[in-house]
């Protein structure tokens, strides 16, 4: 079983303080959902899990399996077994999607002590855009270069099922997505569904959350979750607003 | 002709003040056979030149209407390193292509014993068409990396309605090198040069076209690398002498370290030259927070029934790219040489001989280290 366990997590971006104290726990099998207005400090949390640059850790830990990921570089954590969803992916010019993709999936075969079989490799490739129905010619594309909104991220979706991670944080994987795209890629999600698979999943809006049901509802507000809860916390919110939990926290 | 009164080449952004163009090793040697690089050659190569240390030592040429010779006039000393280069040649080489010939020919320059001071003269005539495969290695002696100080001076005549498609690789070469080509393309002639300059010497390169006849083209596309201490000039100039030609500059350049890249670019319509086009695009990447990566692009202009214009930019390594890349498990170092791949791609899919670009993107990734 894989664990990915913050506590006490404070970050800041440029000086200003975001995260004002995190404690959240992700094992492998468990599907968490972070709701919360804009502007809580949501995303910052799925960067600072991923390393970003731009953050500056300033308190607090986060281990997966009982090791220091905030020692490690961005590429470790991934090797780790850490994966993120962005809510926007950088554009690559020429460098093509399978190109990009094959490197990726031989450096985690490597790992393994496997080799890559390029067959199986784009066998496999072919298959997952067909079931994130994507254009055919997605694979020669440029990574993410002139890629639509929803381009970027089904595409996003297609490394997580072709990468394989062993806990996931999707950042907003639902913005700019229609309803049928919205079905889409909660059912790739969906698929991945295992015990030896976690996610987290970072939301605005609750509708990823009517095709992925979560396990574990989380609220975050200003910097800290505030709330945790089942599934019918999510419902609540929906009803309800987040009114109600600022009222309660006072 | 006296070589002190004459000026060293313009090489702007750069000061060539103190470079040592005349410091060359010019001893004879007995003509020997040193080894046949054979991969320098496609295995399904028809036409193909081997020249060592001046010598030609493979000439396999199965096409008809290709002649080859080593005698060639001496061409117009317009700078002191072309007059240095009429004086002390010690290599030549003359391709004529005859009217309405179709070929592909590739030429290999291999030197280890002295400096090369080389000038070819490539001619097509009335509708011949000639893809020309022309790689430098300069490789020095066998005790040391260090290879000799070169200059290589290269005359071009495409004919009316003629054709060639020319790719210069520069592979190995730690010397000094001067090396210029001046093109002259005639009615409805076109000149595609490709240029990918690979090696590791310190250079002033020059490609010069000039659009003599109505309707011709010229397209030339360079692409360098510049590492550790490298210094590189590159002057590509296109003018248009002719009514409704066409001009197009393309430059591409990576540079490392402490190295210096100048692009100097010039596009240059004269008078009276109506109906004429001539671009340029320069695009360099600066891997390094020292390293000197200058784009010069000018547009001269005197005729007002034109379409002219220039584009450049000079970009880092963007942060955002490599933490995206390396979130997927790529190393910082192989994100890095990613992203200047991919910033080269465009270039290299110009190639389209699939040996070439196997070459080609060998070396690249060797210089990116």
């Amino acid at each position: 079983m894989d664990v990915l366990h913050i506590s006490g997590l404070r970050a800041a971006i440029e000086d200003k303080e975001i995260l004002k104290g995190v404690n959240l726990e992700v094992k492998s099998g468990e599907f968490h959902a972070v709701m919360g207005p804009n502007g809580t400090g949501k995303s910052t949390l799925a960067q600072v899990i991923m390393g970003h640059p731009k953050y500056e850790v300033l308190a607090g830990k986060i281990t997966m399996n009982d090791e220091d990921v905030l020692e490690m570089e961005v590429d470790e954590r991934a090797k780790a077994g850490l994966f993120l969803a962005m809510q926007y992916p950088s554009e690559i010019p020429g460098v093509t999607n399978s190109d990009f993709l094959r490197m990726a999936v031989r450096t985690k075969m490597q790992q393994e002590d496997k080799r890559l079989n390029l067959g199986a490799f784009m066998k496999e490739l072919k298959g997952k855009i067909g079931d994130l129905k994507m254009q055919d010619d997605m694979a020669a594309r440029y990574l993410n270069e002139g890629f639509s909104g929803g381009e970027k991220k089904r595409n996003e979706i297609l490394q997580l099922l072709m990468l394989k991670p062993k806990i996931a944080v999707l950042d907003e994987v639902d913005s700019g997505l229609d309803v049928d795209a919205l079905k889409i890629v909660g059912d790739a999600v969906n698929s991945m569904r295992s015990d030896s698979f976690g996610c987290l999943i970072i939301t605005h809006y609750q509708r990823i959350l009517d095709y992925i049901t979560p396990d574990f509802v989380h609220v975050m507000m200003d910097g800290r979750i505030v709330k945790s809860g089942d599934v019918s916390l999510m419902k609540k919110v929906d009803s309800e607003g987040y009114d109600w939990i600022k009222k309660e926290k006072l | 002709m006296n070589q002190t009164n004459l000026a060293l080449p313009l090489a702007e952004k750069t000061n060539i003040k103190d470079w040592d163009f005349e410091n060359l090793l010019l001893k004879d040697i007995p003509k020997k056979f040193k080894t046949e690089f054979s991969n320098f050659f496609p295995e399904d190569a028809e036409n193909k030149l081997l020249l060592e240390d001046g010598f030609i030592m493979v000439e396999e040429i199965e096409a008809e209407g290709i002649t080859i010779s080593q005698t060639v006039e001496p061409v117009e000393e317009s700078n002191r390193l072309i007059a240095l280069n009429n004086e002390k040649r010690n290599s030549a080489l003359s391709v004529v292509v005859e009217k309405n010939t179709k070929a592909t020919l590739y030429i290999v320059h291999f030197s280890d014993e002295r400096s090369l001071v080389h000038q070819s003269h490539i001619r097509l005539e009335t509708g011949a068409e000639l893809e020309l495969i022309e790689t430098f290695m300069l490789v020095g002696s066998a005790e040391s990396t260090e290879s000799y100080n070169a200059n290589i001076v290269t005359k071009v005549d495409v004919g009316s309605n003629a054709s060639l498609n020319s790719s210069v690789i520069k592979l190995a070469h730690h010397g000094l090198v001067y090396q210029t080509r001046l093109t002259e393309v005639h009615e409805n002639g076109r000149f595609n040069g490709t240029n990918f300059i690979l090696d590791y010497s310190d250079m002033v390169f020059e490609d010069f076209a000039h659009l003599v006849g109505k309707g011709s083209e010229a397209n030339v596309a360079t692409m360098a690398i510049a590492d550790k201490s490298q210094k590189r000039n590159i002057t590509v100039r296109v003018e248009n002498f002719a009514p409704h030609s066409n001009g197009n500059i393309v430059n591409y350049g990576v540079v490392k370290d402490t190295a210096h890249l100048a692009f100097n670019g010039v596009g240059k319509i004269h008078k009276g030259m109506n109906g004429g086009d001539n671009q340029q695009e320069t695009r360099l990447l600066n891997l390094s927070k020292v390293a000197q990566a200058i784009a010069n692009p000018f547009l001269l202009i005197d005729e007002g029934d034109i379409t002219a214009g220039h584009a450049a930019s000079i970009g880092q390594i963007d942060e955002e790219q490599v933490y995206y890349l390396m979130s997927r498990g790529l190393s910082k170092q192989e994100s890095e040489k990613l992203i200047v791949f991919g910033f080269l791609a465009p270039f290299a899919n110009k190639v389209t001989n699939e040996s070439l670009k196997e070459e080609l993107l060998e070396s690249i990734e060797e210089k990116l280290g």
